[in-house]
């Protein structure tokens, strides 16, 4: 089934147009795509266009055979999109359990409930639980999220964006700023906790690229130039060249 | 100290205040017209409080609710349209709502120093629409005197200073009620994460526009009742009270008291009242005070009267301070 098809999609700042005729879909099957690029291809832009937080200039977005391409960010998170930040986007001064909470009642019945406690709904509570005892974060749970390390932070953005349950994430390099071992730790997280999501992913590090993808799609300067499975990418000389070609340029 | 500890303390501290607020009246009349005002401004604060301390949105437009109701109950009132008080409520508040069910669409569509700007235009217009084309019966500046205090019933005579203060603390009371249930519940927490992160809450799939409109009209409504209280309680209301300044004067009471403390605006307007009381009694030059004072509390205690004491518990509890 396909889950997301992007139709020549564009978007311009002004007069620099930063994405160019992006076209691809993504099926059930394909869990894992990792979008590959340097700096400035225009991959979180994409993202931003696929969470809608940015309107396209042409082209169109389909979400589970829905055109969303006019539709609220927040609306379409309710068809079951989720989205991580590159750079952690938390809410520092709650707790943890706070933060899991905000983003669990955002889908739940009780989300415009004003004259009731949210103590009350254990299961918001018990879920959040659950959650953060599968990250291993559960000793954390009353701790300031302004007071956690880098690498819980990574973590509870993928937190936040998994709670809902969505049926799609959009992770923005989860592993920006780990050092290599937490890289590894943490996509090893990924392929293990997130096996019924299909996850669109950016990715710096090649290794957990290769490592991770089912399929990888390569932006540079604004255009697909590589779309397809992890071996073929590899000896693509044209990838080659845009990575070589900028280290030993 | 475990939870349990820490409810039943919090239900011990406001057991004694609600006893001392019970106890006002055996206080000379002119503290109890004091407290009076107090708990009505305490009120007003709590609206702006609501929608600035919670969910962020600093208004400069307040006024226009508490001014509005304010109006409506005097011209009800005074020309003997309604004179009874669970009817004079309910057409106040529907006034405020119409208000700021319009007005909210328009404002919250801009952010931040826009929105202030945008509530501060529009708080002017209904100011001066009070003031002219409505003069015929708003009576322009000079007000609308001898507005009568209509009984909520009860047997309660609020002829005197002492009923009528405890209807002000038993209407005070639903308010704060309300107003502590919402920001303990799920929309509650949705505003806080509003104030904080905005971006991230669109992300989570929060619908921030309805959160942010119906908190717009749920303070409006709270600063409505405030100012219905407040009309019946001075028995004259004036074009000031729809006036800009006012609202600014919320924001400071807010500022002095702790913003975003459930707390703050009634220590807010204790200490403004109160010191405005005295301060007033040596020296005419109150407003110059007024912003010194301001501006102490802005540069030295960021979290207000309420943070103060928060930060001195921490201190006497850890031997520390934060933040």
């Amino acid at each position: 089934m396909e889950e997301l098809r992007v139709e020549h999609l564009s978007k311009d700042f002004g007069a620099i147009r930063v994405l160019r005729d992006i076209s691809f879909s993504v099926t059930r099957e394909e869990r894992r795509v990792v979008i590959i690029g340097p700096n400035g291809a225009g991959k979180t832009t994409l993202f931003n266009l696929i969470s809608g937080e940015l309107p396209s200039t042409q082209g169109s977005i389909h979400l589970f055979g829905r055109d969303v391409t006019k539709m609220p960010c927040y609306r379409r998170t309710h068809l079951g999109l989720a989205r991580t930040f590159q750079i952690s986007d938390l809410f520092p001064q709650f707790t943890l359990m706070e933060n899991v909470l905000l983003a669990l009642q955002a889908h739940d019945s009780c989300r415009y409930q004003m004259l009731r406690s949210r103590g009350a709904y254990l299961h918001l509570h018990e879920k959040a639980e659950d959650l953060l005892k599968q990250m291993k974060l559960y000793e954390k749970k009353d701790y300031p999220v302004a007071s956690l390390s880098h690498g819980e932070t990574r973590l509870t953005e993928i937190i936040l964006g998994i709670a809902a349950g969505p049926q799609i994430l959009l992770l923005d390099e989860p592993t920006s700023g780990l050092t290599t071992s937490e890289g590894v730790w943490l996509a090893k997280l990924i392929q293990n906790l997130l096996k019924d999501i299909t996850i669109l992913m950016i990715e710096h590090d090649m290794n957990i690229a290769f490592d991770l993808a089912d399929r990888m799609i390569a932006l540079h300067q604004g255009e697909i130039v590589a779309d397809g499975r992890p071996e073929e990418i590899r000896i693509n000389p044209r990838i080659r060249e845009i990575y070589l070609g900028k280290f030993h340029g | 100290m475990g939870d349990k500890s820490l409810q039943w303390k919090s239900i011990v501290t406001v057991g004694i205040g609600a006893a001392a607020a019970l106890a006002v009246p055996v206080l000379p009349q002119y503290a109890v017209t004091l407290a009076t005002s107090i708990v009505i401004y305490s009120i007003y604060v709590t609206s702006a409080n609501l929608l600035t301390g919670y969910t962020g949105l600093i208004s400069l437009g307040q006024a226009m609710f508490w001014g509005s109701a304010a109006y409506v109950a005097a011209i009800l009132t005074t020309r003997g349209i309604v004179t009874n008080f669970y009817l004079i409520l309910p057409i106040a508040l529907l006034t405020v709502i119409v208000l700021s069910s319009f007005f909210g669409v328009l404002a919250l569509r801009v952010k931040r120093l826009y929105f202030m700007i945008v509530t501060f235009a529009f708080g002017h217009v209904v100011w001066c629409i009070a003031m002219y084309p409505m003069q015929q019966i708003t009576l322009g500046y000079d007000g609308i005197k001898d507005i009568p205090r209509p009984s909520p019933g009860f047997s309660l005579s609020t002829a005197s200073a002492a009923g009528f203060y405890y209807l002000v603390l038993a209407v005070a009371a639903i308010c704060f009620f309300v107003v502590h249930r919402v920001i303990k519940s799920p929309f509650g927490h949705a505003l806080m994460g509003i104030r904080d992160n905005e971006h991230r809450m669109i992300a989570l799939g929060y619908n921030t526009f309805t959160y942010k409109y119906l908190c717009y009209m749920l303070s409006a409504v709270i600063a409505g009742v405030s100012g219905l209280l407040f009309a019946f309680f001075n028995g004259y209301v004036n074009p000031t009270e729809l006036h800009w300044m006012w609202s600014g004067d919320a924001l400071m009471i807010m500022f002095i008291g702790g913003v975003g403390s459930f707390w703050g605006p009634l220590l807010g307007a204790f200490a403004y009242t109160g010191l405005r009381y005295w301060i007033s009694s040596y020296t005419m030059y109150w407003f110059g005070i007024e912003g010194i004072i301001f501006i102490f509390v802005v540069l030295f205690f960021r979290g207000g009267i309420a943070g103060f004491i928060v930060n001195l518990k921490r201190k006497l509890t850890y031997g520390r301070t934060e933040g």
